[in-house]
């Protein structure tokens, strides 16, 4: 899996590239938590190209969503393709994991 | 001698003996046979009264009679034991094994000790040539030694916890009058991060199936603490269970980003109403006996997210004839991915609603399955 993290206009962007899974998770946790510490917690984890997401791949969206709340951002979702979205709403993790059609349209106006 | 008694119960008690080749073991055996370019490399275990090899390189026979091997001198010392030559050497050119074939005359081994510290068997390396072990050699083959010993000893760890979890899974499953339990689950590796249970309570049938994140035996640990949660306080309402056990979690493991998924369901055996709450598992069907089937749909979040988002109680009726079946996602794993309820439903037509738990395990085994699975199904008698 690759990861690239881009900083826009009120938000940060996370793209994970590939298979998010137990070998993934962990660098894509360590990259949103080190867009915290850095005073970012608003931040949008792009998958486009994310063709596959398991439980350790939840787990790190999850922990980051919580993670970026504490600090009084979010985390949402955007563009995530059809398995991905499957495998939320059989989850039921998309009534907390938003997500929006892009990264633009994830922050919005707010 | 002393000590036998203790050390052969030491070795039993790895249950190791007569154990089909490891191949954590037999990295170490080649690892050894290319470091030191011996044409021989073994791991012994010395029982009763026999020397049998867990391991082998350039030997080809799988035991020997104890008492004419050179291990049997290693086990009784400390330290590793070297033969430079044993053609010159009074206490073993007589051997069977240095006049007879196969001609040994190199022999190095170090003692490999149960957890207690009992002598169970060897490392050794052995060669038709005469030669020397230096002190760094020596080194590395205690080093090799202590190795293959900690792989023996963890195997009768996973092995211990593996019994304990088998305990924990219902062996003997109710059968409430007009209707048929069955109930299957095969780990991935030793311990399985899945769990069910299946128990009666007056007419009620509480049917809970749950899935660790991850496998092995940290979600064991998280499995067996959940199972023992839900079954507490049998007054509590199936909704207060599963919200009081997803507290718990979230307090136990929220900061390890684990979580649970969980479909819990009371089957009132009297009417076949369903009452259940799905925490993000999604992995139960109703099939009704014209064959057609339904999913039922989760009705909350995994267990341990700490979102705030309550539980709510899912119902579905199932009439005579009809099924309740709920699986872990391992089961999925061993699927079509493009239509793995299709294929469930190939499953049920084939093998029927009683044999498709077998049909299931018969493939997790056969597809070698990443994940632990686990499937419980219900019918109610037509």
């Amino acid at each position: 899996m690759k990861l690239t993290v881009t900083t826009h206009e009120g938000y940060a962007a996370v793209r994970p590239v590939g298979r998010l899974t137990a070998s993934g998770a962990p660098r894509l946790k360590q990259e949103v938590q080190k867009l915290i510490e850095s005073g970012q917690p608003r931040i949008v984890v792009d998958l486009a190209e994310t063709e596959f997401i398991d439980s350790s791949g939840l787990g790190a969206l999850i922990g980051g969503l919580k993670a970026a709340r504490v600090a009084e951002g979010d985390l949402r979702l955007a563009s995530a393709t059809d398995p991905v979205k499957s495998v939320l709403k059989l989850t039921s993790l998309d009534r907390v994991l938003k997500d929006y059609p892009t990264a633009e349209a994830a922050f919005g106006n707010e | 001698m002393l000590d036998e008694d203790r050390r052969q119960r030491a070795l039993d008690a790895l249950n190791i003996l007569d154990t089909p080749p490891d191949e954590r073991v037999d990295r170490i055996t080649r690892l050894a046979q290319q470091i030191f370019d011996v044409p021989m490399v073994s791991v012994n275990l010395l029982d009763r009264d026999r020397q049998w090899r867990k391991s082998e390189i350039g030997i080809g026979v799988k035991e020997v009679p104890r008492a004419d091997g050179f291990c049997e001198a290693t086990i009784q010392q400390t330290g590793t034991l070297v033969i430079e030559d044993a053609a010159q050497d009074p206490s073993w050119a007589s051997n069977p094994f240095v006049l007879g074939d196969p001609h040994l005359r190199f022999y190095a081994g170090h003692p490999l000790q149960a957890p207690g510290g009992e002598h169970v068997g060897t490392l050794c390396m052995l060669d038709t040539e005469p030669r020397q072990l230096s002190d760094h050699e020596r080194g590395m083959l205690s080093d090799l030694a202590l190795w293959v010993q900690t792989e023996l000893a963890q195997q009768q760890e996973l092995d211990h916890a593996a019994v304990v979890q088998r305990a924990l899974t219902p062996r003997n499953l109710p059968q409430p009058a007009g209707f048929t339990v069955t109930a299957g689950s095969a780990p991935a590796g030793s311990v399985s991060g899945d769990f069910h249970d299946v128990e009666l309570r007056g007419d009620q049938l509480r049917v809970t199936l749950a899935d660790v994140m991850g496998k092995g035996t940290g979600a064991g640990i998280i499995a067996s603490a959940v199972r023992a949660s839900m079954r507490t306080a049998p007054d509590r309402t199936l909704l207060s269970t599963v919200s009081e056990v997803d507290a718990l979690l979230e307090h136990d493991l929220g900061d390890l980003h684990m979580f649970v998924t969980l479909f819990s369901a009371d089957v009132d055996t009297t009417s076949g109403e369903i009452s259940y709450v799905d925490g993000g598992h999604s992995l139960s069907f109703i099939y009704r006996a014209d064959g057609t089937w339904e999913h039922l749909n989760s009705t909350g979040l995994p267990l341990a997210m700490g979102m705030d988002e309550p539980h709510e109680l899912g119902t579905v009726h199932l009439n005579p004839g009809d099924a309740l079946m709920c699986c872990s996602d391992g089961l999925l794993d061993l699927l079509d991915l493009e239509d793995p309820f299709g294929q469930v439903e190939e499953i049920l037509a084939a093998s029927g609603v009683d044999g498709a738990v077998q049909e299931a395990l018969r493939r997790a085994v056969r597809g070698k399955a990443q994940d632990d699975v686990t499937v419980v199904v219900v019918r109610r008698d037509a």
